[in-house]
């Protein structure tokens, strides 16, 4: 059996970036994931804001965290060839009582060291954004947030550390972790590993794994929040991300303008103590789309292609701070757990603050010939005509349209499929190349895809899944 | 006793009444606009004919399954076993539009054709 | 080189174009199909009820398209499979196509003409938004007809199809037919949106029971469909609680309608009727932009193959007089407006006054007895029709004489009035 120094439990963005970061060194290191995908839990629930760290309460991780990844993000982003923008986010404010929040935040943001953060007015934010409602009176802009994919942190956090010889596996679910002599046995539904250490980056069952060598420490409640995206049809360029005035648990139903050009709206906030519900609910989609159109009144509902619902993952005890500690009672295992917004965020600053703690620990050894870079799969319906007819000389997979809505290509499947810890589902090929997100919600192309899918893979149609295990499109042949 | 059928012989749609059913001799017809209902009603309870339509499972062609259909209409109590049967048979490529596939099925003088080449 | 015409999809929208432009003439053309064959959503269509109004006779789907594409075979006419069009330019006098080819790679087409026929797509779950999880299970009922009919994939065993629509009762025979058990289709309308004939041969003849002003209020399952909610609605669409019933499915087909699928229209400038959802045309099937025409379900969505065809031949014919400089000579413009009870009319303007002009369109609610009038703004009757029933399944259309639009005031509105 080979011996790990350290195993990562999760594979969301935490888990992908504590991954990478640990790739640097001389260490022999393995992720789980126990969906049959990477990113397929809390990260892909997620609106996609990088936000600029304004609203963590001041004192906290969280706010150290974020602030600290804002300034990482645009090398970051470039060296894993991430989709990232920098783009304000704007908080609207109504009227008098709303710009007292303005202020608290601002003074909030300062104390967390977010960069020029600062109030403005009307004529201002309509120059910024015409389409806002122009009922708006101030606004607090924060020119350091921006935008990205979430889940394409993961992927390509996975990619790069696999590149510096890291090991990444799906579908391993983690059912128990015994205290070995060396350090931590752990064992999945199929397989047993052994490892020195453990990072915790489990998601919403970051407390089942941490109860696994410390029961009853910590406690992970899920905050649930659905999205809606909106078709850009009437080619609204969203020049920032635009918030209401907040409220407790919530940064309110923000309309998030997507690196692919569409508009997301979201997210509602509702506590429910269930890991497993991604339901959402008439009056959630209801209350997205209704609280949105008072910032941008130009939304239309025709344009809407999916509503979709995230979990959030709030430890119960930290006063919703994210819980980055090694386990009080358990030497080497380290927890990161409770990472709810702003996880995408500040997951840069995150997977580097685990190797921190573990260095506390350890001396580790900075490997020679580590490469920080990724390359995405290309995306040809952004290419010039030059650069397709490049392409396609190189290789005609390119010239053959899978999904007409995005327009993604038969090649950019292939990449999707082929490369290290590839797209094995219908859901994973559709994360990686957006095909079957667009307005026909995979009409045209699921059907494809899973030809496709089933050449590559070396399996039978009826064998191909949409996400995980007992999610088998079609059932068989008639 | 009383029924009620809706007329598909044209986009009107009359709701039929027909009276004594079960016997075709007193049977009665009802609320028709035009004398097609009548005898639309009359067909329907004392021997309702249909198309039968459906794949059958090709191999070695460009793709896996050929469609067909009966070559006029069947008997209606017939229709499952006429599926029951299509749903049973294998063919290798190629076939051609309007080869017949099963001739005179269940003895109704009836063909199964494809209604597709495929090669 | 420089095409005549460029027809973009190879459905029966344009295959009916391609026929006939040939015969007016027009040889330097090419059809571009995305699919691997001709003859787009017909291929899956395999069911009879096609061809009765063009040929006389019951055809499949499959059948009906065989005789336009043995037609084109045998014509030689040009057609390019597995290419899709990614944009379309306007450059004045030509129009420049970019297309990405299986077979020839990237390609820029420059034409003088460009026939809008790319049909439509379905509506999806999501657009209705229809709560719950988002399990497999789940399909548009065209896809599932398409895993059927041509991949030979079972999708369910235990299946609910929500909307009655023509699709949704094929698909209901079709699941049944192939082993499944249909448990039921629910249709949110207290009507059902499909024909009678489908209602009768597609439900009732397997059993299959229909609940009309019902609608699914939550589908249910993480990885594969386990149940959906179905509830009553009252006549403002608003779910009664106390109905609430929960159905045991591993299933769940989509059929809520279908739209124009216009993004290459709008990404070249063509103006969109939000009614129809399809360019707006003008009697000659021509969108603003002159030389670039639009017909089948591109423009508006059809309930009969067959009139697809002769739409697609009138559009042919239009470009062949675009092509010869002998399209009609137009002064004004009349816009048709519609009453409330009439969702859409095509075309939505007319220019010139002396030919004679089939509007279609479709209602909003069934209806019987009642009459279909046409007039101007002042009150001038063009066209005053009695039908015995109408409704929203079916196109309806209507003719005015040529020798009618010469002394028009204004504008042109259709609507209904229930005859006394």
């Amino acid at each position: 059996m080979k011996k790990y120094d350290v195993i990562v439990i999760g594979g969301g963005v935490t888990g992908a970036n504590a991954l990478r970061e640990l790739s640097k060194y001389e260490l022999d290191v393995l992720l789980l994931e126990s969906n049959a995908d990477f990113g397929a839990g809390v990260t892909k629930g997620n609106g996609g804001a990088v936000h600029s760290g304004y609203d963590a309460t001041k004192g906290s991780l969280k706010a150290k965290l974020n602030v600290e990844a804002v300034e990482m993000w645009p090398e970051y982003a470039k060296d894993l060839d991430i989709p990232y923008e920098r783009l304000p986010s704007m908080t609207l404010a109504f009227n008098e009582e709303e710009r007292e929040t303005l202020e608290e935040l601002l003074e909030n943001g300062k104390a967390n060291n977010v960069p020029d953060l600062r109030i403005i007015e009307k004529d201002e934010i309509l120059e910024i954004e015409p389409t806002v409602n122009p009922d708006v009176k101030y606004a607090l802009i924060a020119p350091s947030s921006g935008i990205t994919e979430p889940y394409i942190v993961a992927y390509a956090c996975i990619e790069n550390a696999i590149k510096n010889g890291a090991e990444a596996k799906a579908s391993q679910k983690v059912i128990d972790i015994k205290k070995i002599e060396s350090g931590y046995k752990v064992i999945t539904s199929d397989s047993e590993y052994e490892t020195k250490m453990v990072v915790n980056a489990a998601g919403v069952y970051g407390d089942v794994i941490a109860d696994m060598v410390n029961p009853g420490k910590y406690s992970i409640t899920e905050r649930h929040g659905s999205l809606m995206i909106l078709d850009n049809a009437q080619g609204l360029e969203l020049k920032a991300t635009l918030f209401p005035v907040p409220s407790k648990h919530s940064k309110g139903m923000a309309a998030i303008p997507a690196c692919a050009g569409n508009i997301i709206l979201g997210s509602t906030a509702e506590v429910m103590n269930d890991k497993e519900n991604h339901a959402f609910t008439r009056d959630q989609s209801e209350l997205l789309f209704t609280s949105a159109s008072k910032l941008l009144p130009r939304l239309r509902r025709k344009d809407i292609i999916r509503v979709f619902t995230g979990l959030r993952p709030v430890e119960v005890n930290s006063d919703n701070d994210f819980v980055i500690e090694e386990d009080i009672d358990n030497k080497d295992f380290y927890n990161a757990i409770g990472i709810q917004s702003p996880g995408i965020a500040a997951s840069p600053a995150v997977g580097a603050y685990v190797v921190e703690l573990i260095k506390e620990n350890h001396d580790l050894k900075a490997k020679e010939n580590y490469d920080k870079t990724r390359k995405g799969i290309v995306d040809f319906s952004e290419l010039d005509t030059e650069q397709k007819r490049d392409l396609i000389e190189l290789d005609p997979a390119y010239a053959h349209v899978v999904c007409r809505c995005e327009t993604v290509t038969e090649g950019e499947i292939l990449d999707s499929i082929r490369r290290p810890g590839g797209a094995t589902t219908i859901d994973g090929v559709k994360r990686r190349t957006r095909a079957g997100m667009g307005r026909c919600q995979g009409g045209f192309c699921e059907s494809r895809i899973v030809t496709i899918l089933s050449n590559e893979l070396g399996k039978k149609p009826e064998e191909i899944l949409k996400e995980n295990a007992g999610s088998e499109i079609i059932i068989g042949e008639e | 006793m009383e029924e009620k059928m809706t007329c598909i012989v044209c986009p009107r749609g009359c709701e039929l009444t027909i009276v004594n059913a079960e016997d075709v001799s007193k049977m009665e017809v009802f609320n028709h606009l035009c004398i097609r209902g009548k005898h639309f009603a009359i067909k329907e309870k004392t021997n309702p004919m249909r198309t039968i339509t459906a794949t059958v499972k090709i191999n070695d062609g460009k793709q896996n399954r050929l469609p067909v259909r009966t070559d006029g209409e069947i008997p209606k109590k017939v229709y499952m076993d006429i599926v029951d049967i299509i749903n049973n048979i294998e063919l290798k490529a190629p076939v051609k539009r309007e080869d017949i596939i099963i001739e005179n099925v269940l003895d109704t003088g009836i063909n199964i054709i494809a209604t597709k080449s495929v090669l | 080189m420089i095409y005549d015409l460029l027809i973009i999809g190879g459905g029966p929208a344009g295959l009916s174009v391609a026929k006939k432009a040939y015969e007016t003439g027009i040889k330097n053309m090419l059809v571009l199909e995305r699919d691997d064959e001709l003859g787009g959503i017909l291929n899956q269509c395999i069911h009879n009820g096609f061809g009765i109004e063009k040929f006389n006779k019951e055809l499949t789907g499959p059948e009906y398209a065989s005789l336009y594409i043995e037609d084109i075979e045998e014509k030689g006419i040009n057609y390019l499979l597995g290419s899709m069009v990614l944009n379309i330019r306007d450059e004045g006098e030509y129009k420049v196509v970019e297309v990405a080819s299986k077979e020839k790679g990237y390609l820029e087409l420059k034409t003088k003409t460009v026939v809008l026929a790319m049909g439509s797509r379905e509506r999806t779950r999501m657009m209705i938004q229809t709560p719950g999880t988002r399990p497999a299970g789940v399909f548009n009922a065209g896809l599932a007809q398409k895993y059927v009919n041509i991949d030979g994939y079972m999708v369910g065993k235990k299946v609910v199809i929500l909307g009655s629509g023509d699709i949704g009762l094929i698909m209901a025979r079709r699941m049944t037919l192939v082993g499944a058990e249909v448990l039921r289709v629910v249709e949110i309308e207290p009507y059902s949106n499909g024909l009678s004939r489908n209602v009768m041969q597609c439900l009732k003849d397997f059993d299959i029971p229909l609940q009309l002003s019902h609608t699914i209020t939550e589908i249910k399952g993480n990885d594969r469909v386990e149940s959906v909610v179905i509830a009553e609605v009252d006549e403002n669409k608003n779910v009664i609680e106390s109905t609430k019933e929960e159905v045991e499915c591993d299933t769940v087909l989509f059929s809520v309608g279908l739209i124009p699928e216009n993004e290459l229209s709008t990404n070249l400038g063509v103006e969109i009727d939000n009614r129809t959802q399809g360019p707006k045309v003008n009697e000659k099937l021509e969108t603003n932009i002159p030389g670039v025409f639009a017909c089948g379900n591109v423009l508006h969505i059809h309930d009969v193959v067959d009139y697809v065809s002769d739409e697609a031949e009138q559009a042919a014919d239009q470009v062949h007089k675009y092509l010869t400089d002998t399209q009609d000579i137009c002064k004004r413009q009349i816009v048709l407006e519609n009453s409330d009870d009439i969702s859409y009319i095509v075309p939505q303007t007319i220019e010139c006054k002396h030919s004679d002009i089939e509007l279609k369109f479709r209602v909003r609610k069934p209806a019987s007895n009642v009459r279909i009038i046409l007039e101007d703004s002042e009150g001038n009757v063009l066209v005053n029709r009695k039908k015995w029933a109408v409704s929203p399944s079916e196109m309806e259309k209507v003719m005015i004489k040529g020798k009618m639009l010469e002394d028009i005031k204004g504008n042109l509105t259709l609507r209904l009035k229930a005859e006394e």
